[in-house]
């Protein structure tokens, strides 16, 4: 497992990499998840997003930015644990309509296995 | 025989424009949403939208200026809470809320500045207070 900055972790399991957000998705934030997704190797991206509470639209905004470029490079990503506050934006935003296959699932379990079959 | 009006409950916090503090203010009203037993969804509709104004005062309004304070003001009435954000002047808040064009932001790759349509999507109300060099105040209001 691999820290960035101090609110983001990388881990791999198997082909798939999984971001997990360590606290709320504000500005500083957003900037170190962007750092984060410069160290992707895998083409399966789970990002976890658990421990988001609070989140912001720029946090949303970059966390959607890193989506689409990943999916220029054949990435494929999936949401976690996606909170009351995230689903908000997302719906507020229409995102799931713009952002073609896309998968928000209940837990990494869920997305591990999604990835996996 | 006059029937007595209750008092609306207020309170006032002052944070610096460092982002970050926003979240004080967030905290702050999630407990008040929650002494007046408003509804969770609610609750969490007028925490986002407040913590999207209070970046715009810091970033926009204030300049990310740590002297400049942002001040809001939590009112509660029998059947809304109202939250005034108002930062210190100066600075140049857009009062516009349109629906950013997400397809085209993504067709660009250059996406955000959905600020101010978040907020106006999350609470009941919103109104702008704003002139040339004066103090902008924005204030939303959600009810129960």
């Amino acid at each position: 497992m691999k820290q960035i900055g101090e609110n983001i972790t990388l881990d791999q399991k198997d082909n798939i990499t999984i971001i997990s957000i360590s606290n709320n998705l504000g500005y500083d934030t957003a900037d170190e998840l962007r750092s984060a997704y410069q160290e992707v190797e895998t083409d399966d991206v789970l990002v976890d997003l658990g421990q988001v509470s609070i989140t912001t639209s720029r946090g949303m905004a970059t966390l959607l930015s890193i989506i689409v470029e990943g999916q220029e490079e054949a990435r494929q990503f999936c949401l976690c644990n996606v909170s009351e506050a995230c689903m908000l934006i997302i719906d507020a935003m229409n995102i799931m309509e713009y952002v073609e296959g896309l998968e928000i699932v209940d837990s990494m379990e869920e997305g591990i296995a999604l990835f996996s079959s | 025989m006059s029937t007595k009006q209750p008092l609306a409950e207020e309170i006032s916090i002052t944070i610096p424009s460092v982002f970050g503090y926003e979240e004080v203010i967030t905290e702050a009203v999630g407990s008040v949403a929650k002494i007046k037993k408003f509804p969770l969804e609610k609750t969490s509709k007028l925490k986002l939208a407040v913590a999207e104004a209070c970046i715009n005062s810091i970033e926009h309004g204030n300049q990310k200026d740590p002297d400049k304070k942002v001040v809001v003001t939590i009112r509660c009435e029998a059947d809304s809470i109202t939250a005034c954000i108002q930062d210190a002047g100066g600075g140049n808040i857009d009062p516009q809320h349109k629906m950013p064009d997400l397809k085209e932001q993504i067709q660009v790759k250059e996406i955000g500045g959905w600020g101010m349509f978040l907020v106006n999507e999350l609470v009941d109300k919103v109104e702008i207070d704003s002139a040339p060099g004066q103090p902008t105040t924005t204030t939303l209001t959600i009810n129960q």
